[in-house]
């Protein structure tokens, strides 16, 4: 198996995996309006690993298992997608931009990422309660800040990147 | 300018393919859904995820039965006290409906009325509870294959939960009252009030009853419960309890803020209407 397929294969391996825990515990470990969003978070730092197309497909399965577990029909299932493809082909574009292979720089992406991700939606997808979204989507970015560092982590060892940063 | 603009477009090719791939899905989606069909593509993806959610949803219910003495024994203990009272109470109101029910089917016997509509509940278990802030859903582990199809009714002992709004063979989707889409026909149990509006979620704890003209004798403490308007919830299910209500701007209706009967946190078993 060459190195481009293992990555592609561990980036869908950890957004099924992500999706189950999306499922299972997304609301069983909110704290007050904070929820975790395990998906988006997955979607941001794989593409830490891709360019701007290789993201767009991570954000498209992203979305895609979001709406699929979640929204309701006529309640933004397409603005859940769209909105996963730009954030993620956005950072996949940063590729040459900055430097990527860091904790430090997935904390900040998985943060920046889940707000840009949630802003996009409400423009796409306008909700009522304003202050309801803003509170819940910044539980959201805090919760997806810590666990930026074992997503990180879970998929550096599932796509084979060693200590050095290169995949093996 | 038009050869610099040529490799830009195709460097971004595959971006601008998802992009619309992702809106084709959504548009996609909608129409099956407007059509009464299920979206192939949802089904198969909730069918992959939706067996090991249950196990593992299982699994971590089993290990919070076990170990959950161990966080909870002093918040158990207290809800031991008041659920002491509070059967106490419930065996009062128990003998007193016993014997209303008694002179109910006496008087329904006189009159001659046939009960001919009975509803059996489908119980079925939560795999998986709001897994996205933004939608308040439920997946259930019941399917087309056991007879449910959309828009049937979930409830609890409670009161009501929501409707079916998407299926698999084996798995449902559920919109919550609570969902900021959802709505149901609601009307005040008291006997001498019987006002009417709309119960409305908005992703938040309380729902909100709308459109109750400005003379609706209407009060906190005022139990609400389905009022069978619209055709898709039956009448008499109950929606909660009133606590606060107010006049809305130019006072030509009211709105009132109401506490879900049900629980929507600790929802692990439902029945479904099918």
């Amino acid at each position: 198996m060459n190195a481009e397929t293992r990555k592609y294969l561990g980036f869908s391996s950890a957004l099924f995996l992500a999706a189950i825990l999306q499922a299972v515990y997304a609301d069983a470990v909110r704290i007050k309006a904070a929820r975790p969003d395990f998906l988006s978070a997955t979607a941001v730092l794989c593409s830490l690993f891709c360019d701007a197309n290789g993201g767009a497909a991570v954000g498209f399965l992203a979305g895609l298992l979001t709406a699929v577990i979640a929204a309701p029909p006529h309640a933004g299932y397409g603005s859940l997608v769209v909105s996963r493809v730009l954030v993620c082909s956005v950072i996949g574009w940063l590729d040459d931009r900055m430097f990527r292979d860091n904790y430090l720089i997935a904390v900040l992406m998985a943060a920046c990422g889940t707000a840009s991700a949630g802003a996009l939606f409400f423009i796409f997808d306008p909700e009522i309660h304003f202050s309801h979204w803003a509170k819940s989507l910044a539980g959201t970015i805090l919760y997806n800040s810590f666990l930026a560092l074992p997503i990180y982590a879970l998929i550096r060892w599932l796509i084979g990147v060693n200590k050095k940063g290169r995949t093996s | 300018m038009r050869s610099e603009r040529t490799p830009v477009a195709r460097r971004f090719q595959a971006v601008l393919v998802f992009l619309i791939l992702g809106a084709l899905a959504g548009f996609w989606h909608n129409r099956s859904m407007a059509n009464g069909k299920p979206d192939v593509l949802a089904v198969i993806l909730r069918t992959v995820i939706a067996p090991p959610a249950r196990i593992l949803g299982g699994f971590s219910r089993w290990c919070s039965v076990q170990t959950g003495w161990l966080f909870h024994g002093r918040t158990l203990a207290r809800e031991n006290t008041e659920m002491h009272a509070r059967i106490a109470q419930l065996e009062g109101d128990n003998i007193r409906l016993h014997e209303a029910e008694i002179n109910y089917n006496r008087l329904r016997l006189d009159l001659g009325f046939i009960q001919s509509a009975h509803f059996r509940p489908l119980s079925a278990d939560v795999i998986w509870r709001r897994p996205d802030p933004k939608f308040d859903t439920i997946t259930l582990s019941r399917g087309s294959s056991d007879g449910i199809h959309v828009n049937s009714v979930v409830i609890t002992r409670n009161g009501l939960v929501g409707k079916v709004t998407e299926l698999t063979p084996t798995t449902c989707s559920v919109l919550m009252l609570t969902d900021q889409n959802s709505g149901a026909g609601a009307r005040v149990q008291r006997a001498d009030s019987r006002a009417t509006g709309v119960c409305k979620g908005d992703n938040s704890h309380l729902l909100t009853v709308l459109y109750l003209p400005n003379d609706a004798d209407i009060k906190i403490g005022d139990i609400l419960v389905t009022s069978g308007l619209g055709g898709i919830f039956p009448a008499g299910i109950a929606l909660g309890t009133v606590t606060e209500v107010k006049e809305d701007e130019g006072n030509l209706l009211k709105r009132a803020k109401v506490k879900p009967a049900v629980d929507f946190d600790k929802l692990e078993e439902v029945y479904i209407l099918p």
